[in-house]
């Protein structure tokens, strides 16, 4: 490893002292999250790091593919954590859901990123992975909570549509709807506020890619409806495929969180 | 307890007893002792749905969710070519009934439960469905006591559940508590 190296570590861990400085001066009571949080982000990088730099220097397709595959699943498992959703019910589903969407993203995109044959080597493929599916799968799965919480508090106006001849997807339409709005509405409102944070990032590493200055606009702009157009597809999908695993045979919810 | 077509049949019982009676009935609720059946048929989870197409509920109470009358009337009668329903279709109920029609674009969270009862309950002769269920209604007064009489008249069963003072009914069973 480089001294450059060294010193851009060093860089990070002195740019992490100012805060740990401003919480001491203005007793914000923060250190235990800021390390809590410091820590979680350096183990995080570090294994993603270390598996990049395993496939890497493996440079198998199969490999990459199965390292692909373990980055959708742990994003996925990630997400419904996050959310405080029974991985036993739900697992399945949303793992399903994100991974139809992604077989036909990540390899399209992988394509308009870098031209074949190269797209599908591990340094190029990855990173795309990872960027589309932490992004989708948090999306998704906000939606999928938003669903069944819907379902839950208004389970009044589910029976009385059920009650009244109504199949169980006529039943649940309405909340299907609301599910898929409040997803759309919430991505488009994070990418107005990525616009300012992640998408310079994405943009400058197109740049050091070799990606010339215009491409990588329009890629950065494709991303973002990427994610809009996957998140709500990755949900759709994700619901229609939960319905046998978090109703009753009495088509009553069964608890999900 | 035999619900004869024609006939109000009042059942007292404590609300919770109620709901959970209405939906094991509905086949949406499983039934611990005893049995319910429709034309000889055992009512279960199985053919729940098949029956359900034959019976017409009238919840005590619907959540505040966002949508207006005029897309919960549809959505509850869309099966029934209800997709265009208008207002003009349910003017003569809701006269009956006394609800100003200009709760039809409204939102259901912007209007009294007692109201919203009275339009679930304008949407039954909607269906030409031979068994109806009421739970707990909100309103007991003689119009809606007239109403659900003639919903029956016209060869419905009624079934009505209620906690205290029944509507006039061909018979009344008492399952509460206090009679046991």
């Amino acid at each position: 490893m480089s001294l450059q190296f060294f010193g851009e570590l060093l860089f990070c861990i002195l740019l992490l002292v100012i805060p740990f400085v401003l919480d001491n001066i203005l007793k914000l009571n923060l250190s235990d999250r800021l390390l809590r949080g410091s820590i979680s982000l350096l183990v995080l990088i570090g294994i993603c790091g270390a598996i990049l730099d395993f496939v890497m220097w493996q440079n198998h397709l199969w490999l990459t593919i199965l390292a692909a595959f373990i980055v959708v699943a742990v994003t996925c498992i990630w997400a419904l954590l996050h959310f405080c959703l029974k991985l036993r019910r739900l697992l399945i589903p949303s793992l399903t859901g994100l991974l139809v969407v992604m077989l036909f993203l990540a390899p399209l995109s992988a394509i308009l990123v870098t031209p074949l044959p190269q797209s599908f080597s591990p340094q190029n493929f990855l990173p795309i992975v990872c960027l589309l599916s932490g992004s989708i799968s948090f999306n998704m799965i906000r939606g999928i909570r938003q669903y069944y919480v819907g379902l839950k508090n208004h389970a009044a106006l589910y029976n009385y549509l059920l009650g009244n001849g109504c199949t169980h997807r006529q039943a649940v339409a309405f909340f299907f709807h609301r599910s898929l709005q409040s997803t759309s509405l919430w991505v488009l409102r994070r990418i107005s506020t990525t616009m300012l944070t992640a998408s310079p990032l994405l943009l400058l590493a197109l740049i050091w890619a070799g990606v010339p200055v215009m491409k990588a606009a329009v890629l950065n702009f494709m991303f973002f409806f990427a994610v809009l157009s996957g998140s709500m597809s990755s949900l759709f999908i994700s619901l229609w495929f939960a319905r046998r695993y978090t109703f009753d045979e009495y088509s009553r919810l069964q608890p999900v969180s | 307890m035999v619900a004869c077509p024609g006939k109000v049949s009042s059942i007292i019982i404590d609300p919770t007893a109620g709901h959970q009676l209405v939906m094991a009935i509905l086949g949406l609720d499983k039934v611990k002792e005893g049995y319910i059946t429709v034309d000889g048929e055992m009512v279960t989870y199985g053919s729940g749905a098949f029956f359900r197409q034959m019976m017409c509920y009238v919840p005590h109470f619907l959540p505040q969710a966002d949508m207006t009358v005029a897309e919960l009337c549809r959505q509850v009668i869309s099966k029934y070519n209800g997709k265009h329903l208008r207002l003009e279709a349910l003017t003569e109920t809701w006269q009956r009934l006394s609800i100003n029609p200009s709760i039809w674009k409204e939102k259901i969270r912007n209007i009294p439960q007692s109201s919203l009862w009275l339009v679930l309950l304008s949407l039954v002769p909607m269906r030409k469905v031979p068994i109806v269920l009421i739970e707990a209604p909100v309103i007991k007064n003689e119009t809606v006591d007239s109403f659900i009489s003639q919903l029956a008249q016209q060869g419905r069963e009624v079934i009505c559940t209620t906690q205290n003072q029944p509507l006039s009914s061909f018979q009344v069973l008492n399952l509460t508590s206090k009679s046991e």
